[in-house]
């Protein structure tokens, strides 16, 4: 047997393209990159992808492997880490040196990493008018293709309106600036509007301290949380804190935030992405994949969900067999039907043939008796004629 | 301040013939005046399953039912609970809000969520507690990443669990009616169902139970793993509003479908706990 058909498949990981010397524009495929590489260096490799829309579950990253498609980082690490638990993968497990109350302890860190400080990174690559006009907006539209770079900046932007009015975080002056006769957008400088702005700057201010506090309270001076090796956690705050102080943002309150007042997590940041980059087998970046027209079909049309039936769960499974067997009972009643009536039609076509031919020999055998009595007629009255005529 | 503009003669005249009145407000006289604190919540659960509990004076609304917890864990009794005012009478439309009845001088007052913990410290003292009742500062600060995972994907995981309302309901029923949506809750929000690419608008959430379930275990299994045998979590002597969450987010996956309340009856010290805290909670509240 070949070798080739016993190595298993490379891990293909599809992420939003790199910027600012960073793996991605998303803090979420920046995990997953960092993540991948400290675990299965030289296994995997990067495609840069502009459309979400191919993932199952609509957002980036994903991972293929095989036949296998993982949405999400969580479900990333957890494929990733049961990869490790195969000797032969060659895999590592980040928090193997974890005990189970840290582990606990991690993933409830994790969550709060994902939920505050990625508020923080929405607030500042969406809130904030300046930063999504000037920055995000057209980095997007400088990666996508005509006509989706004219939506779909937009359209993520809106995405993480509701989760950023909810925290508090969705500026109340952001709004669609206006524009001139020439299409150019115009700044109209409102005191009202820079009062509120310095208000609000104030609030995110204060609620970006508190979060990053907690973070330098828990790192407390050491190089890593748990210990001199990264885990999952150093991890995901790093891709979250990399994407506040690398992108050149127009409003650069984060960054400075964090840079005057927690340099310790700047540190921390940078020691993960200097762990990262020391790896020696780099990952290889396939690029940006062209869309195709279908990408304009929405999702359940061009991409329907192939959900594999080992993934789901046993109700849906029966409803699945329900609904194709109510399909299936429909098309074969209406098939069944129109069988019938075709039977019935073709019996009726048949049985009207002879009538229709005795009927039409009867009619003839009366167009005869009707010729051959007017024939006769007619010889009487010529009989006639030509007796009188005598 | 005085108008720049006068109207003109003929229409004053005209103007005087139908003059304002201000009537004095109408006294409104209850006929049954308050006679202790009532808190305004989501209706329970009609049919009461297990007969031994009395099941029907919790919300199953899980806002309401963690403001039920945090007032009964604080060692407030004798609060009385309704159920018949629609969110849309409540502080900013939503329940639950606390109805106190007149005292001395004091008004009866109506409070909303964020105004209880001040009424519960006038009524128990406390509250100059910097440490919100958690044994040390870090154990403060853990308690912020356990709240977010509650809320977040637990609280995604009990909302998706639900049960697809007819259409008809979800037509009449208002916004502020419901709870938080899915695009809060999660971080990052979930993508549209029509997907970003496509040129029609945006429509629906992407998002099943099937696609959070990994990480709605790690956090159930997480949560039974920090708090182990001890008493409260956190291991703190007395209870703290980490408590009243949990204890309303494990009361509602308790009663949740299978596949939610599974992995939570999975988890024996999980159960065990919340039994306690349960019998704790019902024990300070009556129904009017």
């Amino acid at each position: 047997m070949s070798n080739a058909a016993t190595q298993p498949a490379l891990c293909t990981l599809h992420i939003w393209p790199n910027r600012w010397n960073l793996p991605s524009i998303d803090p979420t495929c920046i995990a997953a990159v960092f993540y991948l590489q400290l675990t299965i260096p030289g296994k995997f490799e990067v495609v840069e992808c502009t459309n979400p829309d191919v993932s199952p579950s609509g957002k980036l990253p994903f991972l293929t492997h095989g036949h296998a498609t993982v949405t999400s980082v969580p479900a990333i690490i957890s494929f990733v880490s049961s990869l490790a638990k195969s000797t032969s993968s060659g895999a590592r497990d980040l928090d193997a040196s974890l005990s189970l109350p840290q582990r606990a302890k991690r993933t409830a860190w994790c969550s709060h990493v994902e939920a505050n400080i990625g508020d923080l990174v929405a607030y500042s690559f969406y809130s904030l008018d300046d930063n999504f006009w000037k920055l995000t907006n057209p980095t997007m539209a400088s990666m996508l293709p005509i006509p989706q770079r004219y939506y779909v900046p937009g359209r993520i932007r809106e995405m993480y309106r509701p989760r950023l009015e909810a925290a508090g975080l969705w500026t109340q002056a952001t709004s669609e600036p206006e524009k001139d006769s020439f299409g150019k957008r115009q700044k109209k400088d409102d005191p009202k509007d820079e009062y509120a702005r310095a208000f609000e700057r104030d609030k995110v201010s204060a609620q970006a301290k508190a979060s990053f506090a907690l973070y330098a309270k828990l790192l407390d001076g050491r190089k890593f949380f748990f210990g001199v090796r990264p885990t999952t956690l150093d991890v995901h705050l790093a891709s979250y804190i990399l994407l506040l102080l690398d992108p050149p943002f127009p409003d650069q309150l984060m960054r400075s935030i964090l840079e005057e007042s927690y340099p310790k997590l700047v540190e921390h940041a940078r020691n993960v992405q200097t762990e990262v980059s020391q790896i020696p087998r780099p990952y290889h970046v396939a690029p940006a994949q062209k869309q195709s027209l279908l990408s304009l079909i929405p999702r359940p049309l061009s991409n329907p969900s192939k959900t594999k039936e080992s993934q789901m769960d046993e109700a849906d499974l029966r409803f699945r067999r329900m609904r194709w067997m109510w399909f299936a009972l429909a098309f074969g009643g209406v098939a069944s039907y129109v069988a019938q009536l075709w039977i019935r039609v073709t019996v009726v076509r048949a049985n009207r043939r002879p009538r229709h031919v005795q009927k039409r020999g009867a009619d003839q055998e009366h167009k005869g008796e009707v010729t051959g009595s007017k024939e006769g007629e007619d010889d009487d009255d010529d009989d006639d004629g030509l007796a009188g005529n005598e | 301040m005085a108008s720049v503009f006068s109207l003109p003669e003929p229409l004053q005249r005209f103007l005087s013939k139908f003059p304002l009145h201000t009537y004095p407000p109408v006294p409104v006289i209850s006929k049954r005046p308050l006679q202790k604190p009532t808190l305004w919540i989501a209706p329970p659960r009609t049919t009461a399953i297990d007969q031994t509990s009395n099941s029907d004076i919790l919300s199953t609304d899980v806002e309401c039912l963690k403001w039920q917890a945090y007032i009964a864990l604080r060692g407030v009794t004798n609060i009385a609970v309704r159920w018949d005012i629609s969110p849309e009478g409540g502080i900013d439309g939503r329940l639950p809000c606390l109805h106190t009845p007149a005292f001395g001088d004091a008004s009866s007052e109506l409070l909303a969520p964020r105004s209880i913990p001040g009424w519960v410290d006038g009524q128990v003292g406390g509250g100059n507690d910097s440490l919100n009742g958690y044994s040390d500062e870090m154990l403060k600060d853990e308690s912020h990443a356990w709240v977010s995972l509650l809320e977040g994907v637990v609280h995604a995981a009990l909302n998706l669990s639900e049960p697809p309302q007819p259409a008809l309901s979800q037509l009449l029923r208002t916004t502020t009616a419901g709870g938080r949506a899915l695009e809060a809750i999660l971080s990052p929000p979930p993508a549209p169902l029509t997907g970003l690419s496509s040129v029609l608008p945006s429509y629906g959430t992407n998002i099943t139970l099937s696609s959070i379930q990994g990480q709605y275990t790690d956090a159930i299994a997480s949560l039974s793993e920090r708090l182990g045998t001890d008493k409260w979590f956190l291991g703190s002597e007395n209870p703290t509003a980490l408590d009243a969450l949990a204890f309303a987010y494990l009361h509602c996956l308790l009663y949740s479908m299978d596949s939610t309340r599974i992995e939570v009856t999975r988890r024996v010290n999980l159960v065990t706990w919340e039994c306690r805290v349960r019998t704790q909670v019902e024990a300070a509240f009556t129904r009017t």
